[in-house]
């Protein structure tokens, strides 16, 4: 009996997402992806890993373009140790035109459906279960109606994809409890849908783990991204089961680790620009942002570039020229102007005027929201204060959606 | 604080202009366009910079103001405050960030650190540049430029309700009320926020539709499965009963089958023998009878006869090839003779013995010449001596009368010529003993010849020698004689002839000896002739080409002798003939080798026939399958034995078939027997489920677990209505299956995903939220306005109505002392006429502006109380006053400057204001702005 078990856990790598947001870069960006599962291929071949988990949405769409999906089988195809399952979720369900059904898969790739089912590892006296989405929503748990009777002879792991712990009980994407999971019994449960790293979370004798996607699609999926990637290891135990079940012989060690895997990260960065006097000021500061913040190969990465902090009266950020100086600097940055006039608050409170008056005031509502600690309070007591001087100052007020 | 003195380098249309400042109220009047608000805006400058950034020259004093030769604004000003003269120096560009600030003590130079960003007048004074412009810096009003707010009444009404004359509480309100509009209406149904909503709201409906698809969809899927899953089990029931219905026709058609079996199996059997000799029978694809046999024979007499010439001539070649084998062995006897050319030994054999010819005749030619040479010697010295003798004689003779004739001649001389005649003796003596010896060696010895010669010529050089003495002694002997015959006379004549005769004696004696040599020369000659050839006697013989060829000869011969030794030879005869003996046989084996290459190609010839015999025999016998051995003629003629006998055999074995066959058929309904077979395997295929390629062996087919040994006692008609009823079964499940089938892929789909529709709630959600939010910072920047209206009121209103009152009283010369600012910051003014407060628009241009400049005046006061005193920047204040309320004006200016020791410039485009100002007190100064 082999009593290491080498994983990789990924999920949620939304092959062929159309990247609306930049279109001159959505091929970069997908080739980007594809680049991204061919790192985990690689990995997983680097650390003759004996699975390979899909949390779902492996593809952004249920019916993904064929080339993408041959291109895909065609990489599963060189991993010579590596079994690849794979649980559909709510982008790519296991529909009856599901290329999951209608595309003749690599042997080592098994594609869970509609039923729970597993696919034994021996050797390691381990069980990865695994239930697929049939169709972009299930309201109903897809555990719900399943029979689960786990052998405690062997660790049990389960592939799938949902809304674990999420806020509401009716998330139409299978919701999951943690507390349920547990009792059921399983080890280890891999999940997909939610796109950050969850860290390892305990329930009971059940770890529970979101890998995230391993490479960003937007400005709201920043930071570092990658797989899980580590061991279960079966190791002997005379604990007996608490629950008055049998007692295994063993308990289950699981070793699982984030390992950053994306080339290109999408940064939000806001930048101070606080002090700064012209245009090429700015232009050299925001790249010299983007290089601290995205390292050594900063320029692969794409920024959404929020300018904050006060500027002195007289002078406001160019986009378009601040866009022309950046251009070809980075893969992909967009930038927009939150910074305000740098007011001398301390001077104009004091002054006897309207002006003064509404700052005093303005500031009273302030401290007030800070006092109530209410964020939101806060925000619109500050907006109120920014509003009312650009009012006085004979600027335009009227709302522009972002 | 006090302006003391302001230098322009360059601000707006003045340039290098210096001002100088006095305490209290000044005066200066100039024409309208020469600068005078210039002036007074620089002074705001000086202390406050500029801040306007609005890309309108009318609303940006830096652009109003920046020279357009592109030099930039520079100004100095020099002022006192809290008791320390500063000196202000400052020089803007086009931009802030460009502009230069330095402040400095008036005094020592030294610089006067500022705070950071502040200006001047608010690091110095304590006031902003807008509570600057709204007290003591007063503009003139009324400008045909100005908008609604910067009229008089604008600025009345913002002053009074802002304290800030650019500044309308109203205005700024009903903006953001209208920023608020475009995000919510205050009535009814409208704006962003309602829009978004109902965005939002949309989405949901559009997204819980989708969830409502989608979870059909999902249900569908799952009721497929099941369907789908129920059709397999009854597949599985169905298909367990064919197999059992299957087994028992399969089992009763075995039963047939076992006993067909045997009989197919003989059947069987003989074909494979038949198949076995027909194999070797199938020649060419043609089956070889007995017809196909007798034309193979004739073919293998053929090839037999064609064999045996072929050992024959084998024979032949082969004696050939021993003899030539025996003739190659003798001539490797001759083996010496390599290396050595015949034609050459020939040659140098002819050459050396030209040579040896050559030489012979030209030492016989050379001997010829020694002879013919001794033999004219021997004539000449015979003529000689014959000579001698005759003149002996003669002078024998002729002695007596010579002798009288001679006689004067006799005491000549008297030494007798003695010594001559012994010269003469010894010359001769040993040519003689030479010739007597080389006489007797001639005849002894040939080879002593050659003394004979030396003799020979030692006798003629002794003989010429003597003849030569002779003469002389001749002459002398005569001259003796003559004088003997002078002196003696004739007393010796007979001495004399006795001696003369002595001498003929001599003389004779030698001519003899000569006459005998020359006969002998001349026999030698004659000898030497007959022995030579003749034409040796006609050359000249060459010493040089005797020795070249002797030496030739020589080389010649060693060469020819070595080829002797080579091949043990004893003379060039025996090599000839030894080289004749090898060309013959080289002959003779050259011959031979021809004769051996013709019966070689004649055998080869026969070799191809016979070759070709067999080979057409093997092709007229190999069967097709290639399996016999035909590899020789003896195979071959055992396999043409074979074949008869095959058939034969085979034709036995169609007979058997054929019987067989028939009876076969008879017994399986007239099928043949694979198609009795395909039947079977049909009916076990359905009754067994058992692979095509079990099949292949039906005769293991009872043999397999499940397959029944007997046939059962179950009714077979029962069975095969249960089988129908499953099958109606999978029937309807498939058409339940294919409604569901069609019912999803034609089922309502919405134009997103549901997770797409959580995209847009996300993102409308975040824009509602974004947007509530900027209208919540607006409802709150409108509450603060009104909070901040309501803290003026209630600070600034109670004192700016006793102020302005105050100060309109002062203005108006007491006509109107009656002034309210109501909570509405709505000025009213009490009338004389009805002793009632009217709003400001009920009164007069000019009273109006005594309203303004009384309530700027009383803001300036109000909002300045605390701090140090600024001077009072008047621009034409009384632009509109007519000379009475002028008058007043500078009136309540002077007393108020005056009052508060403060400092006060009144600019003014009409000269009356400074002769006016001059009437109202002397200490007022009055300039003309220059």
């Amino acid at each position: 009996m082999k009593d290491i078990f080498r994983l990789v856990q990924t999920g949620d790598l939304h092959l062929g997402s159309p990247f609306t947001f930049a279109p001159n870069q959505a091929s970069l960006l997908q080739k980007t992806q594809i680049e991204t599962f061919w790192s985990i291929i690689r990995l997983c071949q680097e650390q003759q890993a004996d699975a390979l988990l899909i949390a779902g949405d492996f593809f952004d769409q249920p019916n993904p373009d064929r080339a993408l999906v041959l291109a895909v089988c065609e990489m599963l195809n060189s991993l010579t140790h590596t079994r690849v399952l794979i649980a559909p979720g709510n982008h790519d369900p296991f529909g009856l035109d599901s290329p999951y059904r209608t595309i003749e898969w690599p042997e080592s790739v098994t594609i869970f459906g509609e039923q729970l089912d597993y696919v034994e590892f021996a050797d390691h006296h381990l069980r990865i279960y695994g239930i697929g989405f049939t169709a972009t929503v299930s309201t109903r748990p897809l555990l719900a109606d399943q029979a689960i009777d786990l052998d405690s002879d062997f660790a049990n792991v389960l592939l799938i994809h949902g809304d674990l712990d999420g806020p509401s009980e009716q998330s139409p994407y299978n919701a999951l409890k943690s507390a349920d999971l547990a009792n059921k019994g399983f080890d280890y449960v891999a999940v997909g849908h939610i796109h950050e790293f969850s860290g390892l979370k305990i329930q009971g004798q059940t770890s529970l783990a979101y890998a995230g996607c391993p490479f960003g699609r937007g400005f709201d999926e920043t930071g570092s991204k990658g797989v899980i990637a580590g061991t279960l290891q079966l190791v002997p135990s005379r604990l007996s089961d608490l629950s008055g079940q049998k007692p295994r012989p063993f308990s289950v060690k699981i070793s699982l680790e984030f390992a950053p895997l994306a080339s290109r990260q999408f940064v939000d960065l806001a930048v101070d620009v606080t002090g700064l006097t012209d245009q090429q000021q700015l232009a050299d500061h925001i790249l010299a942002m983007m290089g601290q913040a995205g390292g050594q190969h900063f320029r692969d990465n794409l920024y959404k570039i929020r300018l904050i902090g006060a500027l002195p009266e007289g002078f406001s950020p160019v986009l378009a020229i601040l866009e022309q100086r950046l251009a070809g600097q980075v893969c992909y940055f967009k930038i927009r102007d939150n910074t305000r006039r740098a007011y001398q608050l301390d001077r104009l409170i004091t002054e006897h005027s309207l002006r003064g008056a509404f700052v005093r005031q303005a500031q009273a509502k302030i401290e007030e929201a800070r006092t109530s600690k209410d964020p939101n309070q806060l925000a619109a007591a500050e907006l109120a204060l920014e509003l009312g001087l650009l009012v006085m100052q004979g600027e335009g007020i009227t709302y522009a959606a972002d | 604080m006090q302006l003391i003195e302001l230098h322009i380098v360059q601000f707006g249309q003045l340039k290098q202009k210096t001002f100088h400042f006095g305490p209290g109220l000044s005066v200066i009047a100039g024409e309208n366009e020469q600068g005078k608000s210039t002036l007074l805006n620089c002074l705001k400058a000086m202390f406050f910079g500029f801040s306007g950034t609005r890309r309108s020259i009318r609303d940006n004093d830096r652009l109003r103001y920046l020279p357009w030769d592109g030099t930039k604004i520079a100004a100095n000003l020099i002022f006192e405050h809290a008791g320390i003269r500063y000196r202000l120096e400052r020089v803007f560009g086009k931009t802030k960030a460009s502009d230069q600030c330095h402040l400095m003590l008036d005094t020592t130079g030294k610089t006067v650190e500022l705070p950071s960003l502040l200006e001047v007048g608010q690091a110095l004074f304590g006031v902003t540049a807008d509570e600057f412009a709204n007290t003591v810096f007063i503009g003139q009003l009324q400008s045909p430029l100005d908008g609604p707010d910067d009229s008089t009444l604008g600025k009345l009404g913002n002053l009074s309700g802002a304290l800030d004359e650019k500044l309308s509480y109203n205005t700024l309100v009903e903006k953001i009320r209208e920023a608020q509009r475009s995000l919510k209406l205050e009535r009814g149904v409208g704006g962003l926020l309602a829009e978004l909503q109902q965005k939002i709201g949309q989405a949901d409906s559009d997204r819980e539709v989708a969830i409502s698809n989608e979870s059909t969809q999902q249900l569908r899927i799952t009721h497929l499965n099941v369907l789908t899953h129920q059709v397999d089990t009854i597949e599985l029931s169905k298909k367990s009963l064919s197999d059992r219905i299957s087994h028992l026709k399969t089992q009763a058609r075995l039963q047939q089958f076992e006993r067909l079996k045997a009989r197919q199996s003989e059947q069987v059997e003989l074909r494979t023998k038949l198949r076995r000799h027909e194999s070797l029978l199938f020649v060419q694809g043609q089956l070889i009878g007995t017809q196909a046999l007798a034309p193979i024979r004739l073919q293998l007499q053929a090839a037999r006869e064609a064999e045996a010439k072929v050992l024959s001539q084998q024979q032949a070649v082969e004696a050939q090839r021993v003899e030539k084998g025996r003739e190659e062995a003798i001539i490797r006897n001759f083996a010496d003779l390599e290396g050595i050319d015949r034609q050459v030994v020939e040659q140098q054999a002819l050459r050396r013995d030209t040579l040896l010819s050559r030489v012979k005749l030209l030492k016989d030619a050379q001997r010829y010449q020694a002879l013919n040479d001794q033999l004219l010697q021997a004539k000449s010295q015979l003529v000689e001596r014959e000579a001698t003798e005759k003149n002996l004689q003669i002078e024998i003779e002729n002695l007596p009368t010579r002798a009288q004739l001679d006689a004067p001649f006799t005491t000549q001389s008297d030494a007798p010529p003695a010594p001559l005649k012994a010269h003469r003796n010894p010359f001769m003596i040993v040519a003689l003993i030479f010739m007597v010896l080389g006489v007797l060696g001639a005849i002894i010895t040939l080879p002593l010849i050659g003394l004979t010669l030396i003799g020979v010529v030692l006798a003629i050089v002794a003989y010429r020698q003597s003849a030569r003495d002779q003469q002389a002694t001749d002459q002398v002997a005569k001259q003796a004689e003559a004088a003997e015959i002078a002196n003696r006379a004739a007393d010796q004549a007979n001495q004399q002839r006795s001696l003369l005769e002595t001498k003929l004696q001599a003389a004779q004696a030698l001519t003899d000896g000569a006459r005998q040599n020359l006969t002998n020369l001349s026999r030698q000659i004659q000898d030497l002739i007959n022995e030579i050839r003749p034409e040796a006697t006609a050359i000249i013989p060459d010493l040089t080409e005797l020795a070249e060829a002797e030496r030739e000869v020589i080389s010649l011969q060693q060469t020819l002798q070595n080829d002797l030794t080579a091949t043990g030879c004893a003379q060039l005869t025996d090599l000839y003939v030894r080289f004749s003996q090898a060309e013959t046989l080289h002959l003779s084996i050259s011959a031979r080798a021809n004769r051996l290459a013709q019966a070689i190609e004649q055998q080869q010839v026969l070799e191809s026939l016979a070759k070709k015999h067999w080979q057409e025999l093997v092709l007229s016998i190999k069967p097709d399958n290639g399996s016999v051995d035909l590899s020789s003629p003896i195979a071959i003629e055992a396999h043409i034995d074979e074949l008869t006998k095959l058939d034969i055999q085979a034709e036995a074995l169609r007979d058997q078939i054929k019987q067989s066959e028939s009876a076969l058929r008879e017994a399986t309904d007239g099928l043949s027997w694979p198609e009795y077979v395909q039947q079977l395997e049909t009916v076990a295929k359905e009754g067994a489920g058992l692979a095509l390629q079990d099949l292949a062996d039906l005769t293991n087919l009872t043999d397999r677990p499940g397959f029944p040994d007997t046939v059962g006692t179950e009714d077979l008609a029962s069975l095969e209505q249960q089988n129908s009823e499953l099958s109606d079964q999978i029937a309807r499940l498939h058409a339940e299956i294919s409604g569901i089938r069609s019912a999803i892929q034609h089922s309502a789909k919405m134009p997103k995903m549901v997770v797409e529709y959580d995209t847009d709630i996300r993102n409308l959600r975040h824009q509602l939220g974004d947007a509530q939010a900027y209208y919540d910072g607006l409802e709150l920047a409108r509450k603060s306005f009104m909070d901040a209206y309501e803290e003026l009121q209630e600070t600034f209103g109670p004192v700016l109505n006793e102020k302005a009152a105050m100060v309109l009283e002062k203005l108006t010369n007491g006509k109107y002392h009656g002034l309210k600012i109501d909570r509405g910051f709505n000025v009213r003014v009490e009338t004389p006429e009805d002793g009632r407060f009217h709003e400001w628009d009920y009164f007069s241009g000019g009273t109006v502006d005594q309203i303004y400049l009384a309530l700027r005046l009383a803001v300036s006061d109000v909002i300045t109380a605390e701090a140090q005193k600024m001077p009072l920047l008047l621009d034409d204040i009384f632009v509109q006053y007519d000379d009475e309320r002028t008058l007043a004006g500078l009136k309540f200016l002077y007393e108020k400057v005056a009052a508060e020791q403060g400092q006060a410039l009144l600019l003014t485009s009409h000269n009356r204001v400074g002769e006016m100002a001059e009437t109202v007190s002397p200490a007022i100064s009055v300039s003309k702005f220059i």
